[in-house]
C-alpha cells in the first residue's frame, strides 16, 4: 500500500461525515482536493483538515435546503424535530418511569406502614398510580423526598378517646424514634400531616378530623424515585430533536427532487400530519408551562412530554401517521430530467381537483355528522354524545375510532377553514376559467364551482336549527 | 446621519448591476477571496485554494471542508457555476468559474470597501492624520 492509499483511506472515512447524497455528487471531487494539497509523504491527515471536514460534513447533513421556500423548510424542520425530541422524551419517560419509580413492595411498605400506625386498618390496603398528574399542589408533597407516583394506601380510624391530631403527632415521633427523616408536622383546616422517608421508601400521614363523626387517619407508602430519570428523559428528548431535524432535512430535500405528483401526495398526507403536531406541541407547550411554574421539580415532571401525548390523543397519533405516510411517498424512487412539457396543465388539474377534494370533504363531514344526528342524536343526547357511535368503543386500536377522529377534524377543520380556502378558489375560479376550458379541464373546473358553492353553503347550514342542533350534539 | 442614509440608498441605487440586484451586504474575506480568485479565469477546488492563499498573501488558509461549503453556497446563489470536469489519472476534478452575477456582486463589493476605505482616508486627511503609504488609499 503506498502513502497516498494510505492517506486517501483517511480521507475516504473522515468524508462519512457527509450524506451519502452530497458524497455521490462531490465526494470524488473533494477526495481529488484534498489529495491535491496533500504534501509530498504525508500518510495522515492534517487534523484541523480533518475536523474541517468532520464539522462541515456534520453541517451539510443538518443543513435546511435553501431555495424560495427556505423560511418555509425552516418552520417545517423546526416543528418536525421539536415534535420528534417531544415524542423521543415521551416515550423514554414512559418506558424508564416504572423502572424509575417502581411500585412499593407490599411486605416492607407494610412496614412502614406499621411504624407510623400502629392501629388496626380499614381494610386491605389500595393501590393507586397517576404518573401523568403533573403538578396537583402540596399533594406532591416535598420536592426533595423525591416519590414516585405509585403508592400503597392504608386507612385507618383515630381511636374515639384519642383526638386525631394527637394520633398524627404520635406516628410522627413513633418515625423519628424508628430512625425515619421527618418533616415538619403540618397542622391545617381540619387536618394535620406529615412527610418522612428512609432507604429509599417515602411516607405520606394525614389525619382529618372534625369532618365527619369519624376521624380518618391514611398512611401513603410510595418508593423514592432514582436521579437518572430527568437526565435519561432529556438526552432522549436531544436524541429526538437531532433526529427529527435529520429527518425533516431529508424529507425536505426528496420533495424538491420529485414531480409534482409525488410532492402533492406527500403534502396531502403530511397536512393532517402538520396539524397533530401542532396540536402536540402545544399541549407540550402547556405542559412544560405547567411544570416550570411549580416550585421545585418532581420526579414525574420529566413526563410532561408523555402527559402532552396523554392530551393530544388521536391528534399525536395522526401526526405520527402522516409524517410517516409522508416520508413512505418521498422515499419512492423519484422522477429524473427535466419536467415534462405538460407541467403547465398537470399543475392546473391538480389544484382544481385537490382544492374540490377538500371543500367536499368538508361538505362531506357535514352532512355525515348532520346525518348522524338525525338518525341518533335525539336518542343519545343524554348519554355521553356521539362517542357512543363507536362500535368497540374509544380506543387507540380501534380503526372505528380513528375514522371518529378524521370526522371530527373534517368536520370542525372545515368548519374554520373553509373561508379561507375560499379565498384561493374564488380568484382561481374566476382567473382560471379560460385556461380551464383551453387545457380541457371544464369538469375540474365546472367541480370546483360546485364545490366552493358549497362551502358558502356551509356556514349557513351551520347557523340553522338543524345545523346548530348537530353541532352543539357533536360538540357536546 | 441623513447623508449617511442617502449614500446608503444611492448605493443600493446603483447596485443593479446587470439587470440584477446585487445585494450590498459585506461578504466574508474567504468568499471574496474565492470570488477574486475565480476572476479572471475557471479553476478547480485546489487551485482555488492554491489561489486564495496567494492572493492573501498567506493569511488565508482554505481547507477543503470550507472551500466546498462555500462554493455550495456560492452556486446556489449565482455566482459561481460549473465551467467543466477533467479526469487527471483517475482523479475528478471539476472547474468552477464566476458568472455575470457574481461578477457584479464581487464589483459591488470592491465599490464598498473602496468607498469605505475612502471614507476612512477622507478622515484621517482632515485629521491630520494620514501617513502615505506604498500604494496606500485616499
Amino acid at each position: 500500500m503506498t502513502t497516498m492509499d494510505g492517506l486517501r483511506r483517511w480521507y475516504r472515512w473522515l468524508l462519512l461525515a457527509y450524506p451519502r447524497w452530497y458524497r455521490r455528487e462531490r465526494g470524488a471531487e473533494m477526495l481529488t482536493t484534498l489529495l491535491d494539497a496533500a504534501r509530498p509523504g504525508q500518510r495522515r491527515p492534517d487534523p484541523r483538515d480533518a475536523l474541517d471536514l468532520l464539522l462541515r460534513g456534520g453541517r451539510r447533513r443538518f443543513a435546511v435546503p435553501r431555495g424560495p421556500a427556505y423560511p418555509a423548510h425552516l418552520v417545517y424542520a423546526v416543528a418536525v424535530a421539536a415534535f420528534a425530541g417531544l415524542a423521543a422524551a415521551a416515550i423514554a419517560g414512559q418506558l424508564a418511569w416504572p423502572v424509575a419509580a417502581p411500585a412499593p413492595q407490599p411486605v416492607a411498605a407494610q412496614a412502614a406502614a406499621d411504624t407510623a400506625m400502629p392501629l388496626p386498618a380499614s381494610g386491605p390496603p389500595g393501590r393507586y398510580d397517576d404518573p401523568l398528574a403533573l403538578n396537583y399542589g402540596v399533594e406532591t408533597g416535598p420536592r426533595a423526598l423525591r416519590q414516585g407516583s405509585a403508592r400503597l394506601e392504608y386507612n385507618y380510624v383515630a381511636p374515639a378517646d384519642r383526638p386525631v391530631t394527637a394520633v398524627v403527632e404520635q406516628a410522627h415521633a413513633r418515625m423519628a424514634a424508628a430512625g425515619w427523616q421527618v418533616r415538619t408536622l403540618q397542622h391545617g383546616h381540619h387536618v394535620a400531616e406529615f412527610w418522612a422517608s428512609d432507604g429509599g421508601q417515602v411516607v405520606h400521614v394525614r389525619g382529618y378530623f372534625a369532618l365527619s363523626t369519624v376521624d380518618p387517619v391514611t398512611v401513603w407508602v410510595y418508593s423514592q424515585a432514582d436521579r437518572w430519570m430527568t437526565p435519561l428523559v432529556g438526552g432522549a428528548g436531544c436524541a429526538g430533536l437531532a433526529a427529527g431535524w435529520l429527518l425533516a432535512v431529508w424529507t425536505l430535500r426528496r420533495f424538491w427532487l420529485h414531480g409534482l405528483r409525488g410532492r402533492l401526495v406527500a403534502v396531502l398526507f403530511a397536512a393532517p400530519g402538520l396539524l397533530g403536531v401542532g396540536v402536540s406541541l402545544l399541549a407540550g407547550a402547556y405542559e412544560g408551562l405547567v411544570v416550570g411554574l411549580e416550585d421545585g421539580w418532581a420526579p414525574n415532571d420529566s413526563l410532561f412530554a408523555a402527559a402532552a401525548f396523554a392530551e393530544a390523543g388521536p391528534l399525536a397519533g395522526i401526526a405520527v401517521a402522516g409524517l410517516a405516510l409522508a416520508s413512505v411517498v418521498l422515499a419512492l424512487p423519484a422522477r429524473s430530467g427535466p419536467p415534462s412539457p405538460g407541467t403547465r396543465e398537470r399543475l392546473w388539474r391538480y389544484g382544481l381537483w385537490s382544492l374540490t377534494s377538500v371543500h367536499l370533504a368538508f361538505a362531506a363531514a357535514w352532512g355525515l355528522v348532520v346525518a348522524l344526528f338525525l338518525a341518533h342524536g335525539q336518542r343519545l343526547l343524554d348519554a355521553n354524545g356521539p362517542m357512543d357511535l363507536i362500535p368497540f368503543g374509544y380506543h387507540p386500536m380501534n380503526p372505528f375510532m380513528w375514522l371518529y377522529a378524521t370526522l371530527a377534524l373534517l368536520y370542525l377543520f372545515g368548519f374554520l377553514a373553509s373561508p379561507a380556502l375560499l379565498s384561493v378558489s374564488v380568484p382561481l375560479l374566476v382567473t382560471g376559467r379560460r385556461v380551464a376550458r383551453a387545457a380541457g379541464l371544464r369538469t375540474a373546473w365546472l367541480a370546483l364551482l360546485v364545490a366552493a358553492v358549497s362551502a358558502v353553503a356551509l356556514p349557513i347550514a351551520m347557523s340553522t336549527p338543524l345545523g346548530h342542533d348537530a353541532m352543539t350534539w357533536w360538540l357536546d | 446621519m441623513a447623508r449617511r442614509g442617502a449614500a446608503r440608498i444611492a448605493y443600493r441605487l446603483t447596485a443593479y448591476t446587470d439587470r440584477r440586484y446585487v445585494d450590498a451586504v459585506a461578504v466574508q474575506e474567504p468568499t471574496f477571496f474565492i470570488l477574486t480568485a475565480l476572476a479572471e479565469r475557471p479553476l478547480h477546488g485546489y487551485g482555488v485554494m492554491q489561489a486564495v492563499g496567494e492572493l492573501s498573501a498567506g493569511r488565508l488558509t482554505l481547507r477543503a471542508g470550507t472551500l466546498y461549503a462555500a462554493l455550495d453556497r456560492l452556486t446556489d446563489d449565482g455566482l459561481v457555476v460549473v465551467d467543466r470536469e477533467e479526469a487527471v489519472d483517475g482523479r475528478l476534478r471539476r472547474y468552477y468559474r464566476l458568472t455575470d452575477h457574481g461578477a457584479a456582486e464581487l464589483h459591488a463589493e470592491v465599490e464598498r470597501l473602496r468607498a469605505n476605505a475612502s471614507l476612512a482616508a477622507a478622515r484621517l486627511r482632515k485629521a491630520g492624520r494620514l501617513r502615505p503609504a506604498a500604494g496606500g488609499v485616499g
